[in-house]
């Protein structure tokens, strides 16, 4: 493994299969091979460095299959994680109601605080049909970040990484800061930063 | 659906191909084109390529490409041909199987390509394809090509494929969906069993119940992948839904530093390359050296009762084979989780999980924990199936329903923990409580019973006469079996009582077999035959090499120590005849011969006798005719099985079905034929009491028994079950029940005042005085003066049994000292009963040589 980081992040990517979750990592990563893309044994990860505040971050984001078998994601999908990506299709209201399911579960049960909301596909408003304003009133309800996204046209996807990136970054370096008074919860969170960082 | 396996496969397998080790070092063309992106640097693993490959139409690139990494995942040690199996997942999350062979001489794999999790099958399968390809590579290809277009064989039958010029043959039976692995037919299991102790299978346990990040490592890959496999399979009736790769390959080690849950196996070397940065928080096992290692402190977090459980279950090792450990397991999930029905709401859109009251409804000690488990992913995926299959009217009952209903029964039953109570036949019991609840029905019934008592001649052991009797006698033994003066020869008493239990069944065993026709259970009339044969044998004083064969059956074999525990138990309690009952009645348990007493979970007969409360045709008069007559027979059956050597668990199934037999009406009604109501006059409820002064006699049993003999057949015994010490006494017309001396007077006491928690034991206690009973009625013709029970009987279902408290006591502090476990008794004179309570000790001259033997497989204490 290559060296030249300062933070190492594990993001997640969930969401319904279809609704571009691989075309947005593919548009987003170093890697520009686009062949076949979750690998045989249901999971795949893309990697990408950033420069965010002058700091390298180096971005691991991990998607696996058939999420969408899942009612609910529980919490220990996401324990290891720093932030998660929430991908619906806008063309698709039911991919957006199993992200709402998703979140309501990460909301009420799980530590994880880095996410954004994602509705890719924002390319053909014929086709639309989860509206923006919906969308955004969730997102507000949910305090989270909406991104409408086309990873085809390469519309937001990079704004919408660097966002996640930065709050996760930010959310790091506060929590190192309050670390002596942090509950429990935090300071696990704060644990794990630090450990990839010296792994650098 | 938390199932990950493919439902509707069509093709035994999907692809078949050689992998060879090339040694230049450099990955063959064909394969390295697709590099894996992002996950670079990986080195040092061999490199295969496909040398042959079947069918073309194979046309999966992906897999086809991931093939040769998982063939040779890294250098591994290889003496000697290794077996083991890889897992790919789909796009939508299902597995996909690779079964490997890797044959050190020619450096190259075989490996099939299938959807079915047939580990077993498709290991043979290679063994054959390996063999053929040897000795007849002519017809190597035609075996594969018949082997791929033969087709998934369905539920229940048989795949033959021949070969050798037809001089051998594959077979294999498509493996039941629902069985649990046993040792020591399931290879997984094997390999986890003899590297992981039982130490580690709990800690391994518990991080999976927590949905770690799990590595197994070990130098062997077969090894590591059927520890995978099995360590999986533990979680049944949950399934790990999460990242799963019983064999990692080199090229892939990066997935280890995935943040998500996952189970890996990696193989050691593949482990080496990897720092604990970049592994993270994560639990190791190392199967070869038995290393544990984890950041956290699952076992801990687990409930203490369900580890100190699994400690003591898990060190019995020499119970362990058939699928006593995946019970283990299975049982303390089903204390977990077993409940969850009760939390199930309904709602106009269906049924729904409610976790809070999910957590209320459960014991305090468990609740933090499962308030830690709602939050799992593979519980959620349970539940979400569970009530999918509700939702859409899916019947289901898989080992695991019926575990978690013995279970309930079993945690109905008992007051406290005693782990042999929970051994109390549960069909019994139910039985009593339904037939309580309609007293009315159960009044009917009784009076059938009364007027057919009268109408039975005295025995006549070699004639055979009117078969639906027995039914009768049945009753009649329990009626009368608290008379003092049957004390002395409750042995005889058995004799008659497994006759009645053995009539009871004919109707039973039909009905029987309609309930339980998706346990394919084996057809009951057959059962009733052996039954029938072995009533017969007790009845005419059980000859002494007889009884011997059928004790030194018992005791060979696991199965055997468990019973002969129970029956200690039962000795010294006199809760006896529940206990023996406690053996499979289904063919599913049956097949697991080892049934600890110590552990509940075994008990089969919960789950069906749970159903049949609940069944709604149970409450029909001629059901409730059929339970009463059932509840007798349990106690009998066991003992007739002990002497003759005939297997007991059909005696059982057919038993309950009695008790529940509403399908089999017809049935029910011929054995109901000579219970016809016109001799109702003939005698009353007073005539059956015991106590009873002025009690009209009771007619002996012999055509009863005579009928049974003639319908004996020569069947060889199945299956053995341990009787309990008072049926072997009886059998062998040992004049001493070590149960009645203890049990009569508090049967006779608290029988007024039936209270519904014991009203539950009462079959169970009052059974030896029916044994009695019968054993006298027998004997009249022969030796005794018919004596009429002269007391007060028990009402038959309202009856209360007497707490056992002192037995109990003494038993558990044997079981503690490990003395429960089989002490033979080789004379009558040491069968001293365990809990002290005393035997009695009269033995007639005539019967010592019967009770020696009989009581060689009897566990006693001194």
């Amino acid at each position: 493994m290559s060296r030249g980081f300062d933070h190492l992040f594990k993001l997640l990517i969930i969401g319904d299969s279809g609704v571009g979750k691989s075309s947005l990592l593919i548009r987003f990563s170093d890697d520009t091979f686009s062949g076949s893309y979750i690998t045989t044994i249901g999971v795949d990860f893309k990697i990408r460095t950033v420069v965010i505040d002058g700091k390298r971050v180096k971005l691991q984001i991990w998607d696996t299959a058939g999420q969408e078998r899942f009612r609910t994601i529980t919490s220990t999908y996401y324990r290891g994680t720093h932030g998660v990506i929430v991908v619906y299709d806008v063309t698709n209201g039911e991919s957006f109601a199993n992200v709402r399911r998703w979140l309501d579960e990460i909301q009420n049960n799980c530590d994880v605080v880095n996410k954004v909301l994602v509705g890719n596909k924002n390319d053909d408003p014929e086709r639309k049909v989860v509206i923006t304003e919906d969308a955004q009133r969730f997102a507000q309800q949910m305090d989270i970040e909406l991104f409408e996204t086309s990873a085809k046209e390469n519309i937001k996807v990079e704004e919408m990484f660097l966002s996640i990136t930065r709050q996760v970054l930010q959310h790091k370096l506060r929590t190192a800061q309050n670390e002596q008074q942090k509950d429990t919860i935090n300071l696990k969170k704060s644990n794990k930063p630090k450990k990839t960082r010296c792994c650098s | 659906m938390s199932s990950r396996n493919k439902t509707d496969v069509k093709k035994l397998f999907e692809y078949w191909c050689e992998v060879s080790r090339t040694h230049d070092g450099i990955e063959h063309t064909n394969i390295s084109r697709h590099s894996n992106g992002g996950s670079g640097g990986y080195s040092g693993a061999p490199v295969g390529v496909i040398t042959e490959s079947f069918p073309e139409s194979f046309r999966d690139e992906k897999t086809i490409h991931d093939i040769p990494a998982f063939a040779f995942p890294c250098e591994f040690e290889s003496d000697s041909v290794q077996s083991y199996s890889f897992v790919l997942t789909t796009d939508d999350s299902k597995w996909r199987f690779g079964f490997c062979r890797h044959d050190p001489k020619t450096e190259s794999t075989m490996v099939i390509i299938t959807l079915l999790p047939w580990h077993d099958t498709f290991l043979r399968l290679l063994g054959v394809l390996a063999e053929l390809r040897r000795t007849e590579p002519k017809e190597f290809q035609q075996f594969l090509t018949e082997a791929y277009n033969s087709g998934v064989p369905d539920v229940g039958s048989q795949l033959k494929l021949v070969y050798s010029q037809g001089q051998s043959q594959f077979i294999f039976e498509r493996p039941k969906p629902f069985q649990l692995p046993s040792i020591p037919e399931n290879h997984n299991l094997n390999l986890y069993y003899n590297f992981v102790d039982p130490k580690n299978m709990i800690a391994v346990f518990a991080a999976m119940l927590a949905e770690r990040r799990i590595i197994f490592t070990s130098t062997r890959l077969d090894r590591l992948s059927s520890c995978i496999q099995a360590a999986n399979a533990f979680l049944y009736p949950m399934v790990w839904q999460h990242i799963f790769i019983p064999v990692l390959p080199m090229k892939l080690k990066d997935y280890l530093s995935a943040p998500m849950p996952y189970l890996i196996g990696v193989p050691h070397l593949v482990l080496k390359t990897m720092t604990p940065e970049e592994l993270g928080e994560v639990v190791t096992l190392d199967c070869d050296t038995k290393i544990f290692d984890s950041p956290f402190d699952d076992v801990h977090a687990m409930p203490s009762e369900i580890v100190s459980q699994l400690k003591k279950q898990l060190s019995h090792s020499h119970q362990h084979m058939g699928d006593r450990v995946s019970k283990i397991f299975l049982g303390v999930l089903v204390q977990l989780i077993g409940g969850y029905r009760d939390a199930v709401e309904f709602r106009e859109t269906g049924k729904t999980f409610n976790r809070d009251k999910f957590i209320e409804s459960r014991p305090s000690h468990l609740r933090p924990f499962l308030t830690k488990m709602m939050e799992l992913q593979i519980f959620q995926q349970f539940i979400d199936e569970r009530l999918e299959m509700m939702n859409t009217g899916l019947g289901f009952s898989d080992e695991f329903e019926q575990e978690t209903v013995r279970y309930a029964e079993k945690l109905k039953k008992r007051g406290r923990f005693y782990q042999l109570k929970e051994k109390t036949n549960p069909a019994v019991k139910t039985a009593v409580k339904s037939v309580k609840e309609s007293s009315r029905l159960a009044k009917h019934a009784y009076k059938d019973l009364k007027t057919k008592l009268r109408d039975i001649t005295p025995p006549n052991p070699s004639s055979s006469s009117h078969l639906h009797h027995n039914n009768n006698n049945n009753f009649r033994s329990h009626l009368n079996s608290n008379t003092p003066h049957d004390r002395l020869d409750g042995v005889s008493v058995g004799s008659s009582g497994y006759v009645t239990s053995a009539s009871g069944k004919e109707s039973a065993g039909k009905s029987l077999k309609t309930y339980l026709g998706r346990h394919s259970a084996p057809s009951s009339p057959v059962f009733c035959k052996r039954i029938g044969s072995s009533s017969a044998a007790v009845f005419q004083y059980a000859p002494k090499d007889q009884i011997t064969n059928a004790s030194q059956h018992l005791r060979r074999g696991p199965t055997t120590l468990a019973m002969s525990n129970s029956s200690t138990h039962i000795q010294s309690n006199g809760y006896a005849k529940s206990s023996p009952i406690s053996f499979n009645h289904n063919h599913h348990l049956a097949s697991s011969p080892t049934i600890s007493p110590a552990s509940s979970l075994c008990s089969s007969e919960m789950n069906l006798s749970q159903e049949l409360q609940n069944h709604p045709l149970f409450k029909s008069p001629i059901v409730d005719r059929s339970s009463l007559r059932s509840l007798q027979p349990q106690h009998m059956t066991l003992g007739l099985n002990d002497t003759t050597t005939t297997t007991v668990a059909s005696a059982n199934t057919s038993t309950d079905a009695g008790s529940h037999s509403t399908n089999a009406s017809e049935e029910s009604m011929k054995d109901l034929i000579s219970l016809d109501d016109s001799h109702n006059s003939s005698f009353d409820l007073e005539d059956f009491d015991p106590l009873n002064q002025n009690a009209r006699p009771l007619p002996t049993l012999g055509k009863a028994m005579n009928s049974q003999r003639n319908k004996s057949t020569t069947l060889p015994a199945t299956a053995s079950r341990t009787p309990p010490a008072s049926f072997i006494t009886a059998a062998n017309n040992s004049i001493s029940n070590p149960l009645y001396t203890f049990y009569t007077p508090q049967h006779m006491a608290t029988s007024v005042t039936g209270q519904p928690l014991q009203s539950q034991h009462a079959p169970l206690t009052r059974a030896p005085g029916a044994i009695m009973q019968q054993h006298q009625q027998l004997q009249r013709p022969q030796q005794q003066p018919p004596t009429p029970p002269s007391e007060i009987p028990p009402p038959l279902p309202k009856s209360v049994p007497p707490p056992m408290p002192p037995p109990d006591e003494d038993f558990e502090l044997l079981r503690k000292y490990g003395l429960d476990q089989f002490t033979l008794i080789t004379t009558s004179v040491t069968a001293t009963s365990t809990s002290g309570t005393t035997m009695a000790g009269t033995t007639s001259s005539q019967q010592n040589g019967l009770t020696t033997t009989g009581m060689q497989n009897w566990t006693t204490f001194d």
